[in-house]
Formats: C-alpha cells, sequence, structure tokens
C-alpha cells in the first residue's frame, strides 16, 4: 500500500517536472503558488505577532490578547 | 575634488546646526535671562489693533495659508528635482535632466511669489498680533535671525542651482552642480524645520513654565513634542504637493503643444510627476497617523478636540478629497496603459481594481454618527445605523485606506509591467510569488480590522500598525520580485504622448484636490488651540478667539484655494511665455519677397 502510494507519488512528482521543464519552470506554478501563500502567511504571521508586542499588547499564537 | 566640497561642508553644517546654534550665540543672553524671566503677556481685547474694520485673523490665515503652499511647492520641487538630475546622470538619459531643469523653471517663478506674501504675512501678524509676536522672539531669542540668514542663503543657492545649470552640465561640473542642489534642499529643509518648531510650539510648548516663563533653552523650545511629527508629516505632504502641482503644469502643457515631440516630452514629464505625487502620498497616511497619534498622547482633551467634536466632520470631508486624490490618480496609470501595445492585457484588471478603490472610498466617508431628526432616530432605533454604523469607526477606515494604498501600487505595477516582458526561467513563479503576497497582504489587512472590532480599545488601536506594515511589505517585497524578474527584461516600446486628453484633466484634479485639503487640515491643526495663542500659556483674547464656523472655514479655504490655483496658471503661463518666441517679421518679409 505504502509502496504504491509512493510510485502514485513519485510519478506525480515526475510528471510536475517534466511539465515544468517544458515550461521553463523552476516548478509548477500551483506548487509555487501553494508554498507562497504558506510562505506569506506565516511572514504576515509574525510580523502581526512582533508588532504588537512590540507596542506592549501581549497577544497568544491566535493573536488574542493573553 | 576636494576644493569643491570643503564650502559646501561649511554651509551644510551651518544649516544642520541652525537650530541648535543659538543656543552657543546667545549663551551669555540667556544666562542673564534665566536669573530674572517674565511670564507670558496677558493681552486685552484693547490690545489687538483693529485697522479699518478688517478682520485680523482672516488675514493672517489668508496670508499664512498662501505662504504655507508656495513654500511648500517651493520647498518640495528642488527635492525631487535632484533625484531626477542624478537619475540623468546614472542612466545617461538627457530626458531626466531637461524635465529637472523644467521643474526649477517653474519654481524660480513661484519663488518670488513665495517671498512677497511671507514678507506680507510677517507684517500682519506683527501689526495685529504684536504681543503674541514679541513672546516668541523671548522664545526663540535668535532663531528668527538664523531664520532670516537661512532664507537668504536659500535664495542665494536656489539662483545659483537654477542659472548654473548649463554651466555646470557635464562631468564633473555636473556633480558640483548636483552638490549646489543639495545644499539648497539642506538649507530648504532647515528654514521648514524651524518654521515648523515654532508652529508646533504655540500647540505644544515646551522650554517653559507655567505661566509662560522661558525656563529652558532654544533648543528645548524647539524640540517640543509635536515638532517631529509636524516634521515627518509636513515633508512627506510637500513632495506629494509638489509632485501634483508640477503634475498640473505638465498637463497644461500637454493641452497647450501641439508638436507630437513636445507632447511626448510632457507626457512623459506628467507621468513622472504623478509618480512623485503617489510615492511622497503613499506614506502620508501613516505619517498622519503618528501626528494625530502624538497629539492624543500630549492632550488627550488636544485629540477629542480633533477627532471627537465638531471638527470630526472634516475628517469625512478629508476622506472625500483622498478619496478624489486616489481616483484621479488610478485613472491616469489606467489611461497611461494605452501608451503601449500589451497595455490592453492589463485592461480587464482595472475594474477590479476601480472596485475596491470606490468601495474603500465609500467605507471611508461613511460617518460613525449622523445628524439626525428625533423622528429619523426613533425609526433608526438609535443614532447608528445597524449597518452602516460599524463602517464609520477606525477598524473599517483602516481596512479602507490600506486596500486603497494597496490597489493604487498594483495599478502603477501594472503600468510599469506593460512596457517590460520578464525573460527570466523562474517569470511564471515570480508572478505567483506575487499574487499570494497580494492575496495574504490584503486578507491580512482586512483581519487585523475585523481583530479591532472584537478586542478591547487599546488593541483595536494596536491592531492598525500591523495593517500599516503589512502595506508597505507588499510594496517592499513586490518591488524587490520584480526588480530580479525584470532584470534583463524584454522592453516594449512605449509611445510618450500616445494619451487621451481627458487623462490630463486628472492630473488637474490632483493638486486642486491638494491645496483644498491641505487648507482643510491646516485649519483643524489650528483650531485645535482653541482660545489660545499658545496652548495653555497664552490666552487669545482678541475678538475672534473662537474657533470658526465650518461653513464659514470651507468658505475661506475654498477662496484661498482658488486664489492660490489662479496663481499658478499665472505661474503655469509665465514659464510658457518664457520660451514663446515672437517670430522675425523681417525674415517673413525677406521669404516673401524671395517668393516673389
Amino acid at each position: 500500500m505504502i509502496t504504491a502510494l509512493s510510485l502514485r507519488i513519485d510519478s506525480v512528482g515526475s510528471k510536475v517536472r517534466a511539465r515544468a521543464r517544458e515550461n521553463g519552470m523552476l516548478a509548477n506554478r500551483w506548487i509555487v503558488l501553494a508554498a507562497a501563500l504558506v510562505f506569506w502567511a506565516v511572514y504576515f504571521h509574525t510580523i502581526d505577532r512582533v508588532v504588537m508586542n512590540g507596542q506592549g499588547l501581549p497577544v497568544g499564537i491566535d493573536l488574542m490578547p493573553k | 575634488m576636494k576644493i569643491h566640497t570643503r564650502p559646501e561642508i561649511i554651509i551644510a553644517s551651518v544649516c544642520v546646526f541652525a537650530v541648535a546654534w543659538p543656543d552657543l550665540v546667545f549663551a551669555a543672553e540667556q544666562a542673564s535671562q534665566a536669573v530674572a524671566h517674565a511670564p507670558a503677556p496677558k493681552p486685552t481685547r484693547a490690545d489687538y489693533p483693529v485697522i479699518a474694520g478688517m478682520s485680523a485673523r482672516t488675514m493672517a490665515w489668508g496670508l499664512g495659508q498662501m505662504h504655507l503652499y508656495l513654500a511648500a511647492f517651493v520647498l518640495a520641487v528642488p527635492l525631487f528635482s535632484i533625484c531626477t538630475e542624478f537619475l540623468g546622470v546614472i542612466t545617461k538619459d538627457e530626458r531626466y535632466d531637461t524635465m529637472s531643469r523644467e521643474f526649477m523653471k517653474i519654481t524660480m517663478a513661484a519663488y518670488s511669489l513665495t517671498a512677497l506674501v511671507g514678507g506680507a504675512l510677517t507684517l500682519a501678524l506683527f501689526i495685529f498680533y504684536p504681543h503674541l509676536m514679541g513672546y516668541l522672539l523671548k522664545v526663540f531669542r535668535g532663531q528668527m535671525l538664523i531664520y532670516a540668514l537661512l532664507f537668504g542663503l536659500e535664495s542665494i543657492t536656489l539662483y545659483l542651482y537654477y542659472y548654473s545649470w548649463d554651466a555646470l552640465r557635464y562631468g564633473n561640473r555636473k556633480w558640483f552642480h548636483m552638490s549646489i542642489g543639495l545644499v539648497l534642499n539642506t538649507v530648504g529643509l532647515t528654514l521648514m524645520f524651524v518654521a515648523n518648531a515654532w508652529v508646533a510650539f504655540m500647540m505644544s510648548p515646551a522650554g517653559v513654565a507655567a505661566d509662560g516663563a522661558v525656563t529652558g533653552t532654544v533648543w528645548e523650545a524647539t524640540r517640543n513634542p509635536l515638532w517631529n511629527p509636524l516634521n515627518l508629516h509636513r515633508f512627506l505632504a510637500n513632495i506629494a504637493y509638489g509632485g501634483a502641482i508640477v503634475g498640473g503644469y505638465s498637463a497644461y502643457m500637454f493641452l497647450s503643444e501641439k508638436d507630437p515631440k513636445s507632447k511626448a516630452h510632457y507626457d512623459w514629464m506628467g507621468y513622472t510627476s504623478n509618480f512623485i505625487a503617489i510615492v511622497g502620498f503613499l506614506p502620508l497616511p501613516f505619517a498622519g497617523y503618528w501626528l494625530m497619534a502624538e497629539i492624543y498622547a500630549y492632550s488627550q482633551q488636544m485629540g477629542i478636540t480633533a477627532m471627537g467634536g465638531v471638527l470630526a466632520w472634516l475628517f469625512i470631508i478629508q476622506a472625500v478629497l483622498i478619496g478624489t486624490i486616489m481616483l484621479a490618480a488610478n485613472y491616469y496609470l489606467w489611461c497611461g496603459l494605452m501608451r503601449t501595445d500589451r497595455g490592453s492585457q492589463y485592461a480587464p484588471y482595472v475594474k477590479y481594481i476601480a472596485a475596491v478603490i470606490i468601495a474603500g472610498f465609500l467605507v471611508w466617508v461613511t460617518p460613525h454618527s449622523l445628524i439626525l431628526t428625533p423622528a429619523e432616530i426613533q425609526v433608526l432605533g438609535g443614532s447608528h445605523h445597524k449597518l452602516l454604523g460599524p463602517l464609520g469607526i477606525m477598524p473599517a477606515k483602516n481596512i479602507a485606506v490600506n486596500l486603497m494604498l494597496v490597489f493604487t501600487f498594483l495599478s502603477f505595477q501594472m503600468f510599469y509591467r506593460s512596457s517590460r516582458i520578464p525573460t527570466v526561467s523562474w517569470a511564471k513563479a515570480g508572478n505567483m510569488a506575487i499574487v499570494a503576497l497580494y492575496v495574504v497582504g490584503c486578507l491580512n489587512i482586512i483581519g487585523a480590522g475585523i481583530y479591532g472590532y472584537i478586542t478591547p480599545t487599546v488593541y483595536k488601536v494596536g491592531a492598525s500598525v500591523p495593517q500599516v506594515v503589512t502595506t508597505l511589505s507588499i510594496i517592499i517585497f513586490a518591488v524587490i520580485i520584480d526588480v530580479f524578474m525584470l532584470r534583463g527584461a524584454k522592453t516594449v516600446t512605449v509611445y510618450w504622448g500616445r494619451m487621451s486628453e481627458r487623462s490630463q484633466y486628472a492630473l488637474f484634479v490632483m493638486p486642486i484636490a491638494f491645496t483644498w485639503l491641505m487648507g482643510l487640515m491646516g485649519y483643524i491643526r489650528s483650531s485645535l488651540r482653541t482660545h489660545w495663542h499658545v496652548y495653555t500659556i497664552m490666552r487669545d483674547n482678541s475678538p475672534e478667539a473662537y474657533i470658526p464656523t465650518i461653513g464659514q472655514a470651507g468658505n475661506t479655504i475654498t477662496a484661498i484655494t482658488l486664489a492660490f490655483m489662479a496663481l499658478m496658471v499665472f505661474v503655469f503661463w509665465l514659464s510658457r511665455l518664457g520660451t514663446t518666441k515672437q517670430a522675425d517679421p523681417h525674415q517673413s518679409e525677406k521669404a516673401g519677397r524671395a517668393k516673389t
């Protein structure tokens, strides 16, 4: 089961890589979009917390007042 | 090079330390004054001269506002003129140099008017408010002489900078010319900072005792709590204002010229001016926010007078005017898409940007408290509308203004990209990263606004800072990604001059809205002192010691705005007249004879 799944993932991965090569891209654009969405979400969440704490307003991980 | 830089360093040092210098020069004088200092004067109504029934306040107001408009313009233009001149040297593009010189040409025409109105203002202040001026002279002592000295230096460097343009155009001489510009800007900025100190002192006095007796140094009075927020706000506003005025000049010239080459030049100049105005304008709300926060921190009473009372309605008018500026700037950028053949590709996105800007504009102009009749209150079930009420408070307005700024930047980015095709292998991935940046950034701005609704007031106010940081992050990261992505990009021809005539009217709207806005906000800032010349220190006992009604203020500001715009049209016309040459009648006679 696991082997079949890993083969499947590998096959999808190779297709993505092949398409990326054809398009002259580093990776598939949708993967880049997903990764960028996560990256910016983490960035803005961190910035929000740092800025709020910097103003002397303690917040938790959910940004709600402590 | 060493020989060139020495006098500049000396002049620049004098300018930089001008604010603190009087402390050294008048140290001995201060020592004697510190022993016997008198309280602030308490003039009675009889101490305010009445001349031919004239309204002293309206006169000082009109002249002060007019001087501020002109001074803001003549101080701002050299600031960006030197930047565009520097760009010309770096890019070796002559157009920048020609444009910078033309910027300065308009300034020269306005400079003598600035001095003239400034002189009239000084006279009016000393005639109508002698006690106040006497007191300010006592507080700031020799600084006023330094101001006069700086003004002289400003005139010399301004004339030197303009008239040496062609004599110092190439090679090392160009660098020397730019260093004259640098001295000019240093002097100009110092002048503004010194004048700001007096105005800020009247709002948040420092270096004096509760009875107004001078206890501190000139520097202490200068570095009062509102000085730096005012400095930053005026510095940015001047750049935006100067950009908008030269944009108006470019539009005037674009519409007047018939020659396609000249039209192309003024179209490019208009685009650059609009860009300068936007660059100055984008951080302005944040500087304004800081100024307002400092006003609240200095005196909560003063803050409430500004935003909690009748003056709060003027912030709604402010929103209308800022919305107008944003719509005009964006409209101009959208029209600019027609300058390239690829521009039409971006046209489908314009309607979405317009929707966001108009929605933001509507949220911004929605008041929290409505002026209602008892019957209307009964129908509504309260003084606040159930749906529109929440849009009237700051979290909603913060979302609106930040999104409007982000989407204005997007309009600019679209135009910039319409003339460049990226050639790097990761272009599509880069685009996705930018799309994600905008999506997550906008969601964060909206989220932080909603967060303001569900948290206590202190968090509500605090949440506006991450919104500002988000807006700036979007702009900075989008620029960084674009810079790398468009390296070695294939450029597409930009047909400068291929622009609709109606787009030029957007460039006219901007200076008018800016002028009106400056007058309006100046009225608020000045009104915050209520019945005080110097807040809580020296009382205003003149017959006009009250806050003018909004209607009266509106009429006065509109009249001043109209007068200033008429003056600007005269300046534009004068600049155009300077380049107009009459055809030689003898030559046409000769040509006629040759034909026959």
